[in-house]
């Protein structure tokens, strides 16, 4: 008996694979696996849709990109039946309740990703009603950046969920909580930021890393009179 | 090329607006301007109600369409002795002229009539000014925020108002109506996370069974601040900002604003740029009319027609990745133009795309025109009558739907729309069966503009040379340091535009897009508002859908194309 | 008084004007060079041009009197002249190298603004052919760059006629023309700062700011230099809550266009070293409110036992609102530590600095704050009379006299910006905000009242000195009428004679000195 390989099409020897057993006809695997494989195969999305992002979202799961593939065929509108909250577009301090009760609602296990900037860390606006990334107030596993990103870069945020599932990976806490109500005064405070850099870089002094941004610049080698530089491999 | 600037010049109704107001009103009516074409009229706030009315009435004047109301602060400008300002627009479709009507107000009280009682329209508009400014309306039936949340203090567009300080909402407001005590009727609450709620906005309506008795809405849930970010922007940086708001069709957002910044510096665009701006605003518009169409039918339960449009929108996003480098939003105009020039396929590209949507098209009235249960359920639905279209400021597709021809591409060409050869479509009942038609015939009528446009393109520049206004071109800026110079100015000054007031406007998709800009003459501009077609059209929504089914109230939602980008900006 | 006709618009100027100068009453902007307000007339730009009638070829307007009955054409109206000054920028750009995006000046170069105001001209001149000079010249606080000179003299006639060093000359003739020091020497006195501020191009750079930030993300906003009595005006450049240079700002009768380096170097203390929070002995951090409850108590307890130490360094309203918390509470006052009354009026140097380094003296002599005495007031504290001393600046503490006078104290309380060890004698200390955290005014030697404004917020829980007295005030039961800066003038000018009728916006920008006749209050 040998196992077909349905990529290249060619027959496997199955006693390759870790988890078959000897004689090649028994394959042992723990039942996470099994589960984590079916929960990452048929991902039903909650589109958490508002702005821009909404719009290349709705032609991800057009025909031509086709989230269908990855078992998001059903795209589910009530919290309690998704597994996956994908917030595309602005959330601005008014959805910020709403949102949150969308989350909880869900029930375990589930996963979040961010589309598109606004959602990551509030894009360009930087003003008195937005807020600054939906991690302020959820757990978030995957960012996309990107305004919008393309259906293809929320494909990559798909695979990535599903590498995530594979491996159990859950985003418990809200990584932006220290930012809630932060004030967004055109760009971060600066006060505040370079106090962070200089933590920062002492930090990595300390464990003797260069300090962050420093380039080492290489000279390039010389040509001789020809005109013929050395090659670089 | 017939450009903004020229539009109204010759226009003998500036003068008679002005006469019949200053004979009305005498003493109260201060001061007439014209600054580019604008008949601008400030009067005594004491005069305000009565100065609309006679505006409205007057059938001289006419001016029954609501467009926009907003508030200014000149906090900056030592020279005014009031703070504040409110200024009115108004369209009069059978004159075909816009007027701008405004109020000065002092920091101290900021107090003014309310409109409501006018131009029916002026009720959210009001909510909004008081919500961003403080300006309190004597009269308003529910004068509280709108846009901002529950636990908002203060009033973030005045200008001392810092840009980021936010305040954190705790809890979502509960209750938007006030439902009678020992009421057996249901409150169902619609959105803003709701499949049927295109984006984020809310309803909450009282049920008796299947019909709603009342309704109330609530906005705001996309309120990005578009505006207080613009009052920190170049008018270049604003340029993305703006694909943002009507996000569907992300280009003629742009080209709106640009037409807006060459009406106020007086600049034209070359003819080339004209046309490119042209093409592409089509079939924005053709992408548009697609998506409010077939995500209508989602929410009724058709799904076919999302997938074949979605296909077309993927040829559309395919012609616009090639000309502008980014599918959905484009930042491809440029004041004074575009960008860059087209790409030597780019009459290829854009037939066949077109071949696409005609097929898709076709497909779609296949589908639905002539569909029964399509036919039952939009036909007698939504029915909206001329007078409120125009009290609330209705434009654009549910406009005409409603009867009333006003196209701003037949009626005021921009950009040389009179060169080509297109009908404008106009329902006669005014029901959502009335605007899914308006739709699909606009789209036909699109290609049609579009074809002609191809075949007309000019050859020549694609931005104009005026140094103040474009950036000279990279090989000159790497090579000599005038050029150089020239370029850093731009970029970090941006465009210096006299001090002054404009009002400019495009057909969008969904109507009379128009953006009303102050300038001081410092590199920022002092006050951008952006008048969303949207805001009217959903302001009439509650009342739309009292006495109607659930499932009515669902259909209808989908045919006005509100998108939340616009709405809240 | 001659009158003249600029552009169409007769004016009548005072004698020994220039046009160009007219020009500008008449609001007309004549573009320039080597023109400067404070310094001697040059007149080797060539870019002022003007048409004067009856002058058969251009004249340049800064070196032209006006005399009466001429008739004045700028570039505004000329052609001739507008013509003349785009061929003045092409030349001056012939050499100029391409440095935009490396040079500091870009944002408020005038090659950049008048080029695109009177040039947008082509360029005519091939890259290869602009003659190279030195660049990155160190000459001390300053970075010479050679190449984007124009020599326009500018800081020639600086060193020649304002600080008196001569340190700067040409050398060179002809396209190869730069300027330089002797011998590689710099520039040793303490006003080389304005070398940067006079020079209109990149040309002159300084040290300290080089690569820091771009002007056109700064903010603007004006101030009073606390460095001395003098007070000379200044701009605050801020971004974000962060100070990034103080420039002057033009006044007459103060500073002209000047600043000491000194002066300048003030930027740096506002952001590093804060007391941002209230805190006790030893550090231990309280709420700011409990705190001040027990300041409260503490002052009632001890009513006429009490000493207020005032500081020169706080602004007029600050010290008003100290002396009325003095008063109702019934203490000694006084803020004469080291005697700056006696400093006051002297000069250090001959061209701006004072030997007082304190900005308000003349203020607090003004209000009378002077009141017991500071031998006195500080022989009692040292002597046990006091249970409570507040001193309005905690950096009062590194004078030994009055760090000796705290020991025997048994409730020291400060207002401290600048953490430090000598804080450690006082008992409660409150975090203040620094003068470019509030609005206010000081006075400076001339009696001259001027007033700054709020660039940013204050860090952590730092409040004004104002604000802080009037909280007490307000728990001791004695509220003043105020919540603004400006309220707490406009109770001072009640009261003090020397301010009557006068509010924050009659000042102006150029402040009022003795003399000056009160501006016309603008309306609410």
């Amino acid at each position: 008996m040998g196992l077909l390989d349905i990529i290249t099409g060619k027959y496997v020897d199955p006693t390759h694979f870790k988890s078959v057993h000897e004689s090649g006809n028994i394959i042992t695997t723990t039942v996470d696996a099994v589960v984590n494989w079916g929960r990452k195969s048929s991902i039903w999305p909650f589109p958490f849709g508002t702005a821009c992002c909404a719009i290349e979202f709705m032609a991800f799961t057009g025909s031509h990109y086709d989230v269908a593939r990855f078992g998001s065929e059903v795209l589910r509108f009530s919290p309690r039946q998704a597994d996956l909250l994908l917030v595309a577009g602005t959330i601005v301090d008014k959805m910020g309740p709403i949102l949150k009760t969308i989350y909880d609602q869900m029930p375990e296990p589930k996963w979040v990703v961010s589309m598109g900037v606004c959602a990551s860390t509030g894009g360009f606006y930087r003003s008195y009603h937005t807020m600054q990334g939906i991690d302020e107030i959820i757990p978030v596993d995957v960012y996309v950046p990107g305004c919008p990103p393309t259906p293809e870069s929320l494909l990559a945020a798909l695979m990535k969920i599903q590498e995530r599932i594979k491996s159990g990976d859950q985003a418990k806490r809200p990584q932006g909580e220290h930012r809630v109500g932060a004030r967004a005064e055109g760009v971060n405070d600066r006060r505040e930021r370079r106090e962070a850099w200089a933590h920062d870089d002492a930090s990595r002094a300390s464990t003797g890393l260069d300090p962050r941004g420093r380039i080492h610049f290489k000279l390039t080698e010389e040509r001789d009179e020809s005109g013929n530089g050395s090659h670089h491999a | 090329m017939p450009s903004m600037i020229a539009m109204e010049r010759d226009h003998a109704l500036a003068k008679p607006a002005y006469r019949i107001l200053a004979e009305k009103l005498g003493e109260k009516i201060l001061r007439g301007t014209d600054y580019r074409g604008d008949l601008a009229i400030t009067v005594d706030r004491s005069a305000w109600k009565e100065a609309a009315r006679t505006l409205r009435d007057h059938p001289e004047l006419d001016y029954k369409l609501f467009l926009d109301l907003c508030g200014v602060d000149y906090l900056n400008d030592e020279s005014r002795p009031d703070r504040f300002e409110v200024a009115l627009h108004l369209y009069s479709v059978t004159h075909k002229h816009h007027i701008r009507l405004k109020t000065a107000l002092p920091e101290k009280r900021p107090v003014c009539d309310t409109l409501v009682d006018v131009y029916k329209g002026a009720n959210w508009f009001e909510r909004e000014a008081f919500d961003l400014y403080g300006i309190v309306f004597t009269g308003h039936p529910n004068l509280t925020r709108i846009l901002t949340h529950e636990d908002f203090v203060g009033h973030p567009m005045r200008k001392d108002f810092a840009t980021g300080k936010r305040f954190v909402n705790k809890k979502a407001k509960e209750w938007l109506l006030t439902v009678p005590k020992g009421s057996e009727h249901l409150v169902l609450n619609i959105g803003p996370s709701h499949p049927a709620m295109h984006g984020c906005f809310r309803v909450q309506a009282l049920l008796d069974g299947e019909t709603i008795k009342d309704a109330e809405a609530e906005i705001g849930y996309l309120h990005r601040n578009f505006e207080k970010m613009a009052e920190e922007r170049t008018y270049w940086q604003i340029i993305p900002y703006t694909d943002r708001l009507n996000y569907c069709s992300a280009f003629i957002n742009g080209h709106g604003w640009a037409l807006a910044v060459e009406k106020l510096l007086g600049v034209a665009a070359p003819p080339r740029a004209e046309a490119i701006r042209v093409i592409l605003s089509e079939f924005s518009r053709i992408m548009d009319h697609l998506v409010c169409i077939s995500t209508n039918v989602v929410d009724l339960g058709a799904i076919t027609p999302f997938f074949v449009v979605f296909r077309a929108r993927e040829e559309i996003y395919d012609l616009l990745d090639s000309v502008c480098g980014a599918r959905l939003t484009v930042s491809y105009v440029r004041i004074g133009g575009v960008a860059q020039d087209v790409p030597d396929d780019f009459d290829a590209r854009c037939r066949k795309t077109m071949g696409w949507i005609r097929e898709v098209a076709e497909q779609l009235e296949n589908l639905l025109t002539r569909n029964i249960i399509f036919a039952r359920r939009f036909k007698d639905v939504g029915t909206f009558s001329k007078e409120d279209a125009l009290s609330y400021g209705w434009v654009g597709p549910c406009l005409r739907g409603s009867g009333i021809g006003y196209d701003i591409r037949k009626d005021h060409p921009y950009s040389g729309y009179d060169l080509y050869d297109f009908d404008v479509p106009v329902g006669s009942v005014g029901d959502c069966y009335d605007r899914y038609l308006v739709r699909v015939e606009e789209i036909k009528q699109s290609l049609r503009i579009i074809d002609q446009a191809l075949s007309k393109l000019p050859q020549g520049p694609f931005i104009t040379d005026d140094r103040k206004v474009a950036l000279p071109p990279k090989s000159e800026v790497y090579s000599d340091i005038e050029s150089l110079m020239n370029h850093f100015k731009l970029v970090y000054d941006g465009i210096l535009a006299a001090p002054g007031e404009v009002y400019g406007y495009v057909e969008g998709a969904n109507g009379e897009l128009g953006y009303y800009i102050v300038s001081d003459g410092k590199k920022h501009p002092a006050r951008v508002k952006v008048r969303p077609p949207c805001y009217n059209i959903y302001q009439a929504y509650p009342q739309m859908i009292k006495g109607t089914m659930l499932a009515d109230a669902v259909a209808m939602i989908g045919g006005l194309n509100v998108i939340a980008g616009e709405l809240d900006r | 008084m001659p009158k003249c006709t600029i552009d169409g618009k007769e004016i009548e100027v005072a004698p020994g004007t220039s046009v160009i100068q007219a020009a500008e009453q008449a609001g007309v902007r004549v573009p320039r060079f080597c023109y400067h307000d404070d310094l001697p007339v040059d007149g080797n730009c060539r870019m002022c041009m003007v048409e004067i009638e009856k002058f058969p070829k251009l004249q340049i307007a800064c070196g032209t009197p006006v005399s009466e009955g001429m008739v004045i054409k700028t570039q505004v109206t000329s052609e001739k002249a507008k013509n003349a000054q785009k061929d003045t920028l092409e030349f001056l750009l012939v050499n100029h190298p391409i440095d935009c995006p490396v040079c500091d000046q870009a944002g408020e170069c005038y090659l950049q603004d008048q080029y695109m105001d009177h040039g947008l001209h082509d360029s005519r001149i091939v890259l290869e052919d602009k003659i190279q000079k030195r660049k990155v010249v160190d000459i001390g606080p300053i970075l010479l760059d050679a190449e984007r000179c124009v020599v326009c003299s500018r800081c020639l006639r600086y060193e020649r006629e304002v600080t008196k060093t001569n340190l700067l000359e040409f050398v060179n003739r002809g396209g190869s023309t730069q300027i330089s020091t002797y011998n590689g020497g710099s520039i040793t006195h303490e006003y080389a700062g304005n070398l940067v501020d006079v020079c209109p191009v990149g040309a002159l750079l300084s040290k300290d700011f080089r690569f820091k930030m771009r002007v056109w993300f700064l903010k603007e906003t004006d101030s009073i230099c606390p460095g001395c009595s003098t007070g000379c005006n200044m701009t605050i450049d801020h971004r974000d809550g962060e100070a990034y240079r103080f420039r002057p700002r033009r006044n007459v009768e103060v500073n002209k266009s000047w600043m000491c380096d000194p002066g300048r170097d003030l930027y740096k203390t506002i952001g590093s070293g804060r007391v941002t929070t209230a805190h006790r002995t030893g550090g231990a951090v309280a709420a700011q409110s409990e705190l001040i409850d027990e300041m409260v108590a503490k002052l009632q307890a001890a009513g006429a036992h009490s000493a207020f130490l005032a500081s020169p360094r706080a602004s007029n309203e600050d010290a008003f609102a100290f002396k009325k918390l003095a008063l109702v509470v019934g203490g000694r006052l006084d803020f004469r530590v080291g005697n700056p009354q006696d400093k006051v009026k002297v000069r250090k140097d001959e061209i701006l600095q004072r030997e007082d380094r304190h900005p308000n003296t003349q203020g607090l002599i003004d209000l009378g704050l002077g009141v017991t005495g500071v031998e006195a007031l500080l022989g009692d504290c040292k002597a046990g009379k006091v249970q409570v001393l507040v001193l309005q600046d905690g950096a009062m503490l590194q004078d030994p006299a009055v760090a000796e006078a705290a020991k025997n104290v048994a409730y020291v309380a400060a207002m401290a910006t600048h953490q430090g060890s000598h804080l450690s004698a006082a008992h409660a200390v409150l975090p203040a905000a620094m003068w470019v955290e509030t609005d206010g005014t000081f006075t400076n030697f001339d009696q001259r009242v001027q007033r700054f404004k709020r660039a940013f917020e204050a860090p952590g829980d730092a409040k004004p000195r104002w604000e802080i007295a009037l909280d007490l005030l307000a728990r001791l039961g004695k509220p003043m009428n105020a919540a603004t800066a400006g309220d707490v003038f406009v109770e001072m000018a009640v009261e003090t004679k020397a301010y009557a009728d006068l509010t924050h916006r009659g000042l102006g920008p150029m402040g009022r000195g003795q003399g000056d006749p009160a501006k016309a209050q603008a309306t609410a």
